[in-house]
């Protein structure tokens, strides 16, 4: 999907997880959600003070969104049932959600007007180690069985570095780089932009630049151990 | 019914002056922990992000109220860089000027511990840094003790001790470089080690280094030097 406006001109990649780095996040969201099939969800769980549980926060949301529904009911309990909120869930108080939980839940309330991008705000700030790989496994199922993209926006290299096949960076308005993750070990154009080196990049980048050491850029920590056992 | 929090035979202590780190993985019960520390200790203060009340039209105003020593309500807005905004209404303000105002007023009222519940999910690194830097010259100059939960164990080599909680029990703690080497212990509790610390545990196991570097410039000068 190509993203324009003015002199800004993107593309979000419909396979794979996309990354997008900026300095005007409101801007970017703004852009993306105006285009038709597209779900933001936010970096924080907005609470509502009528809403208790679950399944009445999801009905709320559903109105609050202007969202027309056929068999609303249904529609719900499946929307939880794709994130993995199950049963017992649904009569829960919000109040009692973990971060992650809250995260699905997002998520559930996203997936009901079915678009075709999520888009999401800081995904793993909240997140742990844990639940940051069982929403990428979960990103993983919903973009094989239902053929959704992600895109993250956020400033955080190494999650993109880390998670992302596809990364894009604007600032002022600009595209500055656009590409496969790799444009991220382009360690000169970030620095140059002012743009936080993601550190296992960092690391290599400097062995390969101090003393030439021929080790390879790699987004696992395991396989850079490996690279430096054997050029040590 | 679905349990969903329960703390187990907590034994935990705090020293005066002493800044401590609480991580434990999503629903670990760090909020449960700070909140239930809050009402156990009648001089302690927690921020918990955006849980404010406020009965004033300004942060000075409100601060004033609290505390009328200008010299000290000086100090905490110029050492907690809020000063330009101190005229404001707590309204107009974005998510890190919320959550420095909630920790000035905090200290204003001059408590022995100081609780922060994840203040960190909301600043950037540095912006943290710059906080923490504050409080420990406000424990030079005045008795605190900080606690601070989080789930970024990086946060944690800024203080002096790490306790890391899971399924509701302490499951390690001791001084943050040294809990976190036990890289096995953390990972099972879901949650991530220090990209620096990781490496350098993993090079010593291979037997490449004999210490641990947080350093990245060092660590290649020991690598290839």
């Amino acid at each position: 999907m190509e993203i324009k406006k003015n002199k800004l001109v993107f593309n979000i990649k419909d396979s794979g997880i996309n990354g997008i780095i900026t300095d005007d996040r409101k801007e970017i969201i703004n852009l993306l959600s105006a285009e038709d099939k597209v779900s933001i969800i936010g970096e924080d769980f907005q609470y509502n003070y009528f809403d208790n549980t679950v399944y009445e926060y999801m009905t709320g949301e559903v109105e609050r969104k202007n969202l027309i529904l056929r068999d609303k009911a249904k529609k719900i309990k499946d929307s939880l049932r794709i994130v993995g909120l199950n049963k017992i869930d649904i009569d829960r108080n919000v109040t009692t959600l973990s971060e992650s939980e809250k995260k699905l839940l997002q998520i559930a309330i996203a997936l009901l007007s079915n678009p075709d991008i999520l888009v999401f705000e800081e995904p793993f700030t909240k997140l742990d180690l844990k639940n940051q790989k069982k929403l990428m496994i979960f990103l993983g199922k919903i973009k094989e069985k239902f053929n959704k993209t992600a895109v993250f926006i956020t400033n955080d290299s190494n999650v993109l570095y880390k998670y992302t096949d596809y990364v894009i960076i604007i600032q002022n308005k600009k595209l500055i780089m656009e590409g496969t993750r790799r444009v991220l070990e382009d360690v000169d154009a970030l620095i140059k932009n002012n743009i936080k080196v993601p550190e296992i990049v960092e690391f290599t980048y400097k062995a390969k630049k101090k003393y030439n050491v021929k080790i390879d850029y790699h987004n696992d920590i395991r396989d850079i151990i490996k690279d430096i056992y054997k050029h040590v | 019914m679905k349990k969903i929090i329960e703390l187990k035979n907590f034994n935990i202590g705090f020293y005066e002056n002493t800044f401590y780190t609480i991580s434990g993985s999503n629903n670990s019960g760090k909020t449960t922990l700070i909140r239930t520390l809050k009402h156990i200790n009648n001089f302690s203060q927690a921020v918990i992000p955006f849980e404010l009340r406020v009965s004033k039209n300004t942060i000075l105003e409100e601060l004033t109220y609290q505390n009328n020593d200008q010299e000290f309500i000086n100090y905490l807005l110029k050492g907690l860089k809020i000063k330009s905004i101190s005229k404001e209404s707590i309204n107009n303000l974005s998510k890190k000027e919320i959550i420095l105002v909630q920790i000035t007023l905090a200290l204003s009222k001059r408590p022995k511990v100081l609780l922060l519940d994840s203040i960190g999910n909301y600043l950037k690194y540095e912006e943290l840094k710059s906080i923490f830097k504050f409080l420990r010259d406000y424990q030079s100059k005045y008795a605190l003790t900080v606690v601070t939960t989080t789930i970024h164990l990086e946060e944690s080599l800024l203080t002096d001790y790490l306790y890391i909680i899971d399924d509701g029990m302490i499951i390690l703690e001791g001084e943050p470089l040294e809990v976190l080497q036990k890289d096995n212990i953390i990972n099972k509790a879901g949650l991530e080690v220090p990209f620096m610390i990781d490496l350098s545990v993993k090079l010593k196991d291979y037997d490449l280094i004999s210490n641990i570097e947080l350093d990245q410039d060092r660590m290649v000068d020991i690598l290839w030097k």
